[in-house]
């Protein structure tokens, strides 16, 4: 079920706004990310110029925006990815902390335009997230 | 031998434009031969992203052609089934096919061919020794490797990058995965030939041939499987596969799938985006100058090759149920295709998506891995071995000349090429 265009209008703006205040968010994000989850730090040896942490820090921007929207894909594709992942031994709670995490840093990015209405909408979303984090088995419908 | 003439670009381009839109099929192969595929799948995104071909070589099926939609396909393994088979199948190779090989089910090339719940943990006791972490340890040896194979190639003399670069790269990294004889190499590529072609194109000669060659690769990783399984667990595929409990009772004909997808997957990939490099780079010769001057731009000039070449030009599924995907109704048992290399050219998706720009500012925003469950579990190992190449090619060889017309697959599956004439004039 989509979000409340409301809710999708203010995760946009907030996003609109981290990112014309922080630039690129990669840094900080993937930074934080292997403060609290340092065994991930090894799964991107190759990454030395942090490009592919910036693709999929893209990729999770795009997806929130496809989620919070029309939803075409991206609850199929958080699934997905938690299965994927698996393989790769990074269990589902690497998500919830990371998707947790953009959250964060979007909202101190965000500064003094950081609103009640933009919280709102993100805590609401998280825990969508976190419903398909949880639950990655795809039912029929 | 290619049966297919050789056709202008304008001439394909008239012809797709003067073609009435239900008439199109975009699966047939002389456009992927010839190169002209674009016009097609330009059209199809502009005027009918989600396209059915009611009747062809390939029986009736559905084309997926913009971004977005392929997403929504290949996201929803639930509505969409890979388990009669990943790829479009001739319907008449098939039959053929069935004569020499007796009847095997559709499909069945491996874990790529299951769905859930039996594709997870299939998928997971292969996946290990594709990981990030286990490449770590791989790295040094493709490293001496790709190092031995530059430093064998001729200077100044004409020769096919295909077979002397392309091919023994990858049959190196594919030995060293399943710990295959290393003297033996060279059957990895040449099976996935034989499994790929149909007789007339590649190394086929004829479908009795072509039989021979593939029981022959079965026998062989039958072979394997009984050294591994008698064995102290490895590190390699086929260890992986014998002891992990998820694989080690699966039939022999699973068994022969996932060989069958390993092979291919580990093989066309990689070696057709390796040539496809060589190619784009002659195309574009102010990349290649901006590669030269930067090799910091190798792993982004490797994801635009990817994006660029989109080795694997489609994937397919089957409808489990009717779903609507872009305001066309799909209906339970049609058959979808998944055109990854249309998607990757997505005007709305992807800044001048026909222009090979290895600076792009997402240079890793492409679909040729797929999404979804079947994202290509190998992906990692491409990777690293197109950027290992390049490494050491920029090493030795200021230039890589090409000097010659490629010759191109006949197939709308992989989308690579035969051979590849160049000359590497002097070495650094």
């Amino acid at each position: 079920m989509p979000t409340d265009p409301a809710h999708a209008e203010a995760i946009e703006l907030s996003l609109e706004i981290a990112g014309e205040r922080g630039g690129d968010l990669t840094p900080i994000v993937y930074g934080r990310l292997f403060e609290r989850q340092p065994q991930m730090k090894a799964l991107f040896w190759r990454d030395t110029s942090g490009a592919i942490q910036g693709e999929m820090l893209m990729r999770v921007f795009e997806a929130i925006l496809d989620f919070v929207r029309a939803r075409r894909y991206a609850d199929h594709l958080i699934q997905t990815e938690v299965v994927t992942h698996a393989g790769y031994d990074v269990p589902p709670d690497v998500f919830a902390t990371f998707f947790g995490l953009v959250a964060e840093v979007v909202e101190e990015t965000c500064g003094p335009d950081w609103t009640p209405a933009m919280a709102d909408a993100w805590r609401r979303t998280l825990a969508d997230l976190d419903h398909f984090v949880t639950h990655p088995e795809q039912v029929a419908v | 031998m290619n049966i297919a003439t050789k056709i202008t670009p304008a001439h394909a381009a008239a012809e797709v434009a003067a073609t009435p839109l239900e008439e199109l099929n975009p699966a047939r192969v002389d456009r992927f031969y010839n190169d002209t595929i674009w016009p097609v799948f330009e059209r199809l995104r502009r005027e009918d992203p989600v396209h059915f071909t009611p009747d062809s070589e390939y029986g009736p099926y559905w084309s997926v052609t913009k971004w977005n939609d392929i997403m929504a396909v290949d996201t929803n393994h639930e509505a969409f089934s890979s388990a009669d088979g990943i790829g479009l199948a001739n319907l008449e190779a098939v039959a053929e096919q069935e004569k020499v090989m007796g009847v095997r089910r559709r499909g069945n090339a491996g874990f790529i061919t299951m769905d859930e719940p039996d594709h997870g943990p299939a998928r997971k006791a292969v996946s290990p020794t594709l990981a990030p972490t286990n490449l770590q340890t791989m790295a040094p040896l493709v490293r001496e490797r790709a190092g031995q194979i530059l430093d064998s190639l001729p200077i100044g003399q004409e020769f096919d990058w295909v077979d002397l670069v392309s091919k023994e790269l990858t049959a190196m990294t594919l030995a060293t995965l399943f710990d295959f004889p290393f003297e033996q190499r060279r059957k990895l590529p040449w099976w996935s030939d034989m499994i790929m072609n149909m007789p007339g194109h590649g190394p086929v000669e004829s479908w009795q041939q072509k039989g021979e060659a593939m029981f022959e690769c079965f026998n062989a990783f039958q072979e394997l499987w009984n050294q591994r399984v008698n064995a102290e667990p490895g590190n390699d595929l086929i260890s992986m596969l014998a002891h992990n409990p998820a694989t080690r009772d699966m039939a022999m004909e699973t068994y022969q799938g996932n060989v069958v997808l390993l092979i291919v997957g580990g093989n066309d990939t990689t070696r057709n985006t390796i040539s496809g490099s060589v190619v784009a780079l002659n195309r574009n010769p102010d990349q290649y100058d901006k590669l030269r001057a930067n090799p910091d731009l190798i792993l982004p000039m490797i994801s635009e090759t990817i994006r660029w070449q989109t080795p694997l030009a489609h994937m397919s599924r089957v409808a489990t149920r009717d779903i609507e995907v872009g305001g066309k109704t799909i209906k339970k048992a049609d058959r979808v295709v998944m055109w990854y290399i249309s998607g990757n050219r997505d005007e709305e998706m992807v800044e001048r998506p026909n222009d090979f720009i290895i600076d792009r500012e997402r240079p890793r925003q492409h679909m040729s891995f797929g999404f979804g469950i079947h994202r290509c579990v190998g992906n990692r190992v491409a990777e690293m071995q197109l950027t290992i190449i390049w490494e050491e090619i920029l090493k030795r060889f200021p230039e890589i000349k090409v000097v010659g017309e490629p010759v191109l697959n006949w197939s709308a599956f992989v989308h690579g090429y035969e051979s590849l004439p160049v000359v590497i004039p002097y070495r650094t």
